[in-house]
């Protein structure tokens, strides 16, 4: 433990006692500052708005979560590409249960003319 | 709210009183902690006038806080002043960049005739103190001036510096060493008949 300095302490003292008293200025800056900040009395709290939120963000709300969105993409996805590019290996396997059937998706020229 | 009843209410309902739009809470607290906290940032800096302007901007943040504030969390002034302590320490590095402030940069403590029999008048005592505070790393000087001359207990400092009461009494004790060393130098010309060095 340090002892007592009675020099320095009185130092101390002397500068407790001597610390400065704010200027009028200065308070008046206070004031206004303080004024400016206030909150209005009778004024509705301020709102905390929900921090904007992405497309993406909605849509997943709406199937379910991000996970729910993402099985439904892959889902869509699967599916066109399966009717589009018809892969060899789904194609022989339908060939294989004698399935194979095709449809087409546009009218042909001839039924066109012919008015059907 | 009578002023009566205001001068009895504690900071914390104060400040949730100008939250709430009272006219008077927001002089009464800057009655209560506007000397306080320009008498500390004053020693810190050493420099009147920054000491006016952190005092006012920690205020400034005092306000802005004041509907968001939690209660019970800590005390307004312990808050302010570790407003307070970080403002002083950014402006002092700043100024650190600009070019250090050292005890031979300090006003000249009057010597010969004049201080010889009668002692030095408080402004230079006080001008040597801030000079030899200076020489102190941060950390010595906020916790020897929050000891020594706001008159804080160890606890309120130890949360206003983020340390347990143990760091803060070293802290206090090298500090108060370091500046009995620096001001030994200076003893003649300060009036003191004792060495301080010696008794520190």
């Amino acid at each position: 433990m340090m002892q007592d300095d009675p020099d320095l302490d009185g130092l101390f003292k002397q500068a407790a006692a001597a610390a400065p008293l704010p200027s009028a200025q200065l308070l008046a800056r206070v004031a206004a500052d303080a004024a400016r900040e206030q909150p209005r009395p009778g004024t509705p709290e301020r709102a905390k708005a929900p921090a904007p939120r992405g497309w993406a963000f909605v849509l997943a709300d709406v199937f379910g979560g991000t996970g729910g969105l993402a099985g439904l993409t892959f889902a869509a996805v699967s599916g066109l590409w399966i009717g589009v590019a018809q892969p060899a290996a789904l194609s022989g396997w339908t060939d294989y249960l004698g399935v194979s059937a095709s449809m087409e998706l546009l009218p042909s020229d001839a039924a066109l003319l012919a008015g059907e | 709210m009578p002023r009566d009843t205001l001068d009895e209410i504690s900071d914390e309902n104060l400040l949730v009183l100008y939250a709430n739009g009272d006219p008077d809470a927001a002089r009464l607290l800057t009655a209560r902690l506007a000397p306080r906290a320009l008498g500390y940032a004053a020693r810190l800096l050493a420099d009147r006038a920054e000491a006016e302007d952190v005092t006012q901007e920690a205020l400034l943040r005092l306000w802005k806080i004041a509907p968001d504030w939690r209660r019970g969390e800590a005390q307004v002034s312990t808050w302010l002043y570790r407003v307070v302590t970080n403002l002083c320490t950014d402006l002092r590095r700043a100024r650190g960049r600009r070019g250090a402030v050292g005890l031979d940069d300090a006003p000249e403590v009057a010597g010969g005739a004049r201080s010889a029999e009668a002692g030095l008048i408080e402004a230079d005592r006080m001008a040597a103190l801030d000079a030899a505070l200076g020489q102190l790393s941060d950390r010595q000087r906020q916790a020897v001036i929050l000891r020594h001359i706001e008159g804080l207990s160890n606890p309120e400092i130890g949360a206003i510096m983020g340390l347990g009461v143990e760091a803060v009494e070293s802290l206090t004790a090298r500090g108060k060493r370091a500046l009995a060393a620096v001001l030994a130098g200076r003893k003649a010309e300060l009036g003191y008949e004792g060495d301080m060095e010696d008794e520190a």
